[in-house]
């Protein structure tokens, strides 16, 4: 195989951060009416629920400060900071630089939010490889996190959650895992928006699917397998954009991925999803478990729409690296179920004179 | 309702806020939070900023049903005063589930959240709080 720049670069340090709070599908079904199975037809149990003080930047934080443990680094050797998320506290006013100051990486990186759907963060991820194997910088932050928004009573609802994903990317004999290669597929696609002052996002019906998700994914990782000549088959697991438990299946399948080589990423259906921190939370989630030598093909998703896929090889550095900071299903296990009405409140849903 | 907090007084400290550093005289060895140019039992400025630990032990702790209006949300409000290395800090303990856990000597770590939103068009304002250790 051809080596491509991608291979001077791998992560260093991976961390996730999933908040304590559940809501069930049942809940959901019963508030809005919806008939029983709605939820289960998703491929959902429940969806992670942020508190009413955290957003993306403190869940960001905690995700960040866990793949920092995992790198073993300094925190100001790192370069840049790259914030994917679709649900930035600030419309203007960076969520990079505040991660970046309480996590010590401030005064000489590079560092902004990016916003590109739910695939935002993998745009950071590509150009941290591209800065990192020029020589430019020796260690990037990318984060994916999002406190996904949904019009109460949306179907979207049922998925849409909270949690984050972060990745220390630096040069290959440090990492736990590498890049073999990786491929961009982007087009423009009204499959899902929102405009500036609106709280919540539409999505055109008839694009979600097939126009949108399956088209451009499937684009992206043939484009990676016909410039690596890998088949499905050299790929023992593989982690696909989660926006419900159903459709990394099916495109897996349509891709010729068994099922076998998708659930143990799949994070979805315990969790929700967390947008940016989507595909991130399987690969992370992998990383915990996975033996040095394994073949992971990971395909984010963003609407609007774009996907990237990467070709990621493990080594033997991620065995001792798991135990420096908690694993994914850590934050998974840990939880306390919530009503609608909590859920609402924690969301702020509820107006109320002087709630702002 | 937006009441613009000092935004420069915020931003001076932010480091305190974002990490709980302290002071550690270099005189007499105090350790205190928050830090203060003084220090409080020798009276010497050759202080330095220490950051403490993120785990600690949790020395006492108070329910409050009365908070200022930005808390109802968060109601009831949970304080802790937690010995973290060698000073002890009192902050709000978040995703408290099972009060019977709070006990004293329980393990705490810090955690990074919003204390504040300065209305709808104001800044927010984020620090350090803790929540307890489970492993
Ligand atoms: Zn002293």
């Amino acid at each position: 195989m051809v080596i491509f720049p991608e291979e001077k670069v791998g992560i260093v340090g991976w961390g996730s951060y999933f908040p304590i709070y559940r809501i069930s599908m049942g809940e959901l079904e019963r508030q809005w009416g919806f008939p029983p199975g709605t939820g289960e037809g998703l491929g959902m149990k429940e969806k992670a629920v942020a508190a009413s003080d955290e957003d993306a930047v403190t869940m960001g934080y905690e995700a960040a400060r866990n793949a920092i443990l995992r790198a073993e680094i300094d925190s100001k050797k790192i370069g840049a900071v790259f914030f994917g998320t679709e649900s930035k506290p600030y419309a203007v006013k960076p969520s990079a630089t505040i991660v970046a100051q309480a996590l010590g990486i401030t005064p000489n990186t590079m560092a902004s939010d990016l916003e590109f759907a739910c695939r935002a963060a993998s745009e950071g991820m590509r150009a941290s490889i591209g800065l990192i194997s020029s020589g430019m910088i020796e260690f990037a932050l990318v984060i994916g996190s999002d406190t996904a928004q949904a019009n109460p009573g949306d179907i979207l609802e049922f998925t849409a959650s909270s949690g984050a994903t972060a990745f220390v990317l630096g040069p290959k004999p440090l990492s736990a895992a590498y890049f073999e290669a990786s491929f961009s597929y982007i087009t423009d696609t009204p499959d899902f928006w929102r405009r500036s002052l609106s709280p919540y996002p539409l999505h055109g019906e008839a694009f979600t699917g097939d126009p949108a998700y399956f088209d451009h994914i499937i684009n992206a990782v043939r484009g990676l397998m016909e410039k690596t000549g890998l088949r499905p088959s050299d790929f023992d697991f593989a982690v696909f954009h989660q926006p419900n438990g159903k459709y990394p299946i099916k495109v897996g399948e349509r891709l010729g991925f068994t099922k076998e080589k998708i659930l143990p990423g799949l994070l979805t259906p315990v969790v929700g999803n967390t947008y940016n921190g989507s595909a991130f939370q399987g690969l992370s989630h992998l990383l915990d478990t996975v033996k040095p030598g394994t073949r992971i093909l990971m395909a984010p998703f963003g609407s609007g729409a774009g996907s990237d896929a990467y070709s990621i090889v493990v080594t033997d550095k991620v065995e001792n690296k798991k135990n420096l900071a908690p694993p994914a299903y850590f934050y998974v296990n840990k939880k306390v179920s919530i009503s609608y009405s909590e859920y609402a409140k924690f969301r702020k849903l509820i107006k109320r004179i002087g709630g702002d | 309702m937006m009441e613009r907090l000092s935004i420069s007084r915020f931003w001076r400290i932010k480091d305190l806020h974002y990490t709980f550093a302290y002071s550690k005289c270099k005189k007499c060895g105090h350790a205190f939070y928050p830090p203060k140019h003084v220090c409080p039992k020798c009276g010497s400025r050759e202080l330095e900023l220490t950051i403490p630990p993120r785990e600690g032990e949790l020395l006492s702790w108070t329910k409050l049903y009365e908070v200022a209006p930005y808390f109802e949300n968060e109601k009831p409000l949970y304080l802790g005063l937690v010995k973290l290395g060698e000073v002890k800090i009192m902050a709000q303990i978040v995703d408290v589930f099972d009060e019977s856990l709070l006990k004293e000597g329980a393990r705490v770590e810090t955690v990074f959240r919003k204390v504040k939103e300065d209305g709808n068009s104001g800044l927010i304002y984020y620090a350090m709080k803790f929540r307890l250790t489970s492993k």
